[in-house]
């Protein structure tokens, strides 16, 4: 065969833009619609290459329900959160949707320890981290009344993502020995939420 | 000079295809970062948190919302508001009750935890650039393998995209134009030899230059990080209710006693006794054998007890208006180990010694068994089962009404009687603790007075329900 001439070569040279710009549209339009027309999700997390999983061992149950109060009444009890994600992630604790009569949050003491060991049928065997295991300390309100989103959350557990890893979470209250009859009859609800985002 | 080489099908091919790969990546990088030009905001897919619908490595170019409201569904690039100065780019799924947009990842098994305000979105997401800030990621992660292969792979293209420049025609038919660019470089006007000249390198070198300069700067647009927020969230709950009464004074005065004596005094000779009921129907001890005493079944309460010695220690209230009753409760806490029994607390028609008309009264006997009973053409008693002479504080309650006598111990009916719905009558009715007359009741106990401590001694003119009862007693411990 004839080795290309002069004009083949040219005519292919200017060839490589509108081959190029087709490339670019077609890559860019196609991908734009995919990702941008449907206007729902689908359920992927299948698809996902990384993510960050977290649960607790309470299997539904409430951490406390408790009654009868008095000054002076306390609890604790444990919940070990588990995270198997394989994405470095940052774990923070917050109250949502807390409600209280007769400000009852505000005479009661909450103190969360973070470690290891124990479990929410039982704290034995829960030891507190060696340092920086205080993850609050303070009043009940006052929890519930700063920490009520991951941005504001507490706690500094960051899980590698490496392996499954388990800390587990000591929650003590107690009512004042000094909270006053006004606070009789008095209701402190919340939820708490751990929440993973990768880091 | 050696022996210039010829073009061949092939290569030409192999130069096409490099150039046109070439030029379309540098297309597809425009296309990320050249809408910036007009406000729009291209931005690097840092996390999986979209997929499938977008990747790690894409440039995701979102146009400023203006005016508009976005449509529900639409993928959002906003202000994170869990990570200051970190955007995300995630489906605006709804609106929550207060108005604030909820989003979420595709990938993620929830919504966010933190609605946004319209105020914090950025844009809404428009083009996809597919894969071409994956060097971003890979830098960012320092995956410097990968990067590495990218930029041999990128070299090599250049390498080849640029071969044939020495390569000669087979033919020279037709007129030359001037030289063009990268393209048809390398001969001179009517030869076969390659001949470029002088000014036309630098003009090429200057081009390639000009294009490395916009491709860095291209990629530099893109290198603005959206995404990074995988999530999952587990929580539990927990509610705390205090008791509606701290005391069992206040428990006892929510529920309107008639006579209410502490037995708080702290004297063994005052005869008056305190009445809590907020009646002032002050009582009246006897002058001798009864001791104070610090002891007390309420721990949440103030005060103590008073402890009878069994022969003569003893209260009453003054008289009770209208007579004796005929719907009551009594209630009293008692701690005592006693083999002799004796009367707790009960009605008179006297205030000191031994009554004529006595019943409506609860009573240890010998055997340390409580009875309860009224006088209704006959002794009418209910009893305790079990024996109550332990030293521990216990509480006894007593009520009659048209439900019949009924026995509480420690919050708990131990026994009833319905069909007895009335005690003895009479003009003259007192309280009495710890003394009255007993003779002839059920197992009469060897003593009328009671050898024990006595504390909070209580008269209701109404029957309390069985759940006030069980209140009475859970006041007392924490």
């Amino acid at each position: 065969m004839k080795p290309p001439s002069r004009r083949a070569v040219r005519r292919c040279s200017w060839l490589a833009l509108p081959a190029a710009v087709a490339l670019s549209l077609g890559a860019v339009g196609q991908a734009s619609y995919s990702a941008f027309s449907s206007q729902t999700s689908n359920t992927a997390s299948s698809l996902a290459a990384g993510t960050v999983v977290l649960a607790d061992d309470d299997t539904g149950s409430a951490l406390f329900a408790a009654t009868s109060l008095k000054p002076g009444s306390s609890g604790s009890r444990c919940i070990a959160v588990t995270s198997t994600g394989n994405l470095p992630s940052t774990v923070k604790l917050y109250a949502t949707g807390a409600a209280t009569t007769k400000s009852l949050a505000t005479y009661v003491s909450w103190t969360v320890t973070q470690g290891t060991g124990g479990s929410y049928s039982s704290c034995s065997g829960f030891t507190a981290l060696s340092s920086g295991s205080s993850v609050y300390s303070g009043t009940l309100s006052g929890f519930t009344g700063s920490a009520t989103a991951f941005g504001s959350g507490v706690g500094t557990w960051t899980p590698t993502g490496g392996a499954s890893e388990t800390r587990t979470f000591q929650f003590a209250y107690a009512v004042s020995s000094t909270a006053p009859d006004t606070a009789q009859g008095g209701t402190a609800t919340f939820g708490l939420t751990w929440e993973a985002q990768n880091s | 000079m050696q022996e210039p080489r010829l073009w061949t099908w092939r290569r030409l091919v192999a130069v096409t295809l490099a150039r046109s790969l070439l030029v379309g990546l540098l297309g597809l990088a425009a296309w990320g970062a050249l809408p910036a030009a007009v406000g729009w905001h291209p931005t690097t897919v840092s996390s999986g948190s979209m997929m499938p619908r977008l990747h790690v490595g894409d440039v995701a170019v979102s146009r400023p919302l203006g005016a508009q409201v976005p449509p529900l569904g639409s993928v959002l690039l906003f202000h994170d508001p869990d990570h200051p100065g970190r955007l995300r780019m995630h489906r605006f799924v709804r609106l929550d009750d207060d108005g604030l947009l909820v989003t979420r990842g595709d990938a993620n098994a929830g919504d966010d935890s933190t609605p946004v305000p319209l105020g914090t979105v950025v844009g809404i997401g428009t083009l996809r650039v597919p894969w071409i800030a994956l060097p971003v990621v890979w830098s960012r992660a320092g995956d410097w393998a990968f990067l590495g292969l990218v930029a041999a792979g990128l070299g090599l293209l250049v390498v080849v995209a640029s071969s044939g420049r020495d390569r000669t025609f087979a033919d020279d038919d037709g007129p030359d134009e001037p030289d063009d660019g990268e393209a048809g470089r390398g001969t001179g006007p009517g030869t076969g030899v390659p001949a470029p000249r002088e000014g036309d390198r630098w003009s090429a070198a200057l081009r390639r230059g000009a294009v490395l300069v916009a491709a860095g700067l291209l990629i530099a647009t893109l290198a603005d990080p959206a995404g990074a927020a995988f999530t999952s969230k587990t929580t539990t709950t927990a509610s705390l209710a205090a008791s509606s009464s701290y005391t069992c004074a206040s428990t006892v005065a929510s529920m309107s006693p008639y006579f209410y004596y502490r037995m708080d005094e702290t004297s063994a000779s005052t005869t008056a006794a305190t009445d809590s009921s907020g009646s002032s129907r002050t009582g009246l001890y006897s002058q001798t054998g009864r001791t104070p005493t610090t002891d007390k079944p309420c721990v949440n309460d103030t005060g103590g007890a008073m402890t009878y010695d069994g022969s003569n220690g003893a209260l009453a209230s003054p008289g009770l208006s209208g007579g004796m009753p005929s719907v009551f409760t009594e209630s009293i806490w008692f701690r005592t180990g006693t083999q002799a029994g004796g009367k707790l607390i009960g009605f008179g028609s006297s205030q000191t010694g031994g009554s004529g008309t006595y019943d409506r009264h609860i009573y240890m006997a010998n055997s340390g068994r409580l009875y309860f009973g009224v006088y209704n053409n006959g002794v009418k008693t209910v009893s305790s089962p079990a024996a109550y002479n332990d030293n521990v504080w216990h509480l006894a309650v007593g009520s009659l009404s048209s439900a019949g006598l009924q026995l509480y111990v420690d919050g708990k009916l131990v026994g009833s009687d319905p069909s007895t719905t009335a005690g003895e009558p009479g003009t003259s009715a007192y309280m009495r603790v710890a003394y009255d007359n007993l003779s002839n009741w059920d197992s009469t106990p060897t003593s009328a007075y009671l050898y024990g401590t006595l504390d909070d001694a209580a008269f209701f003119t109404t029957a309390l329900t069985a759940d006030q009862v069980l209140s009475l007693y859970t006041a007392a411990s924490r």
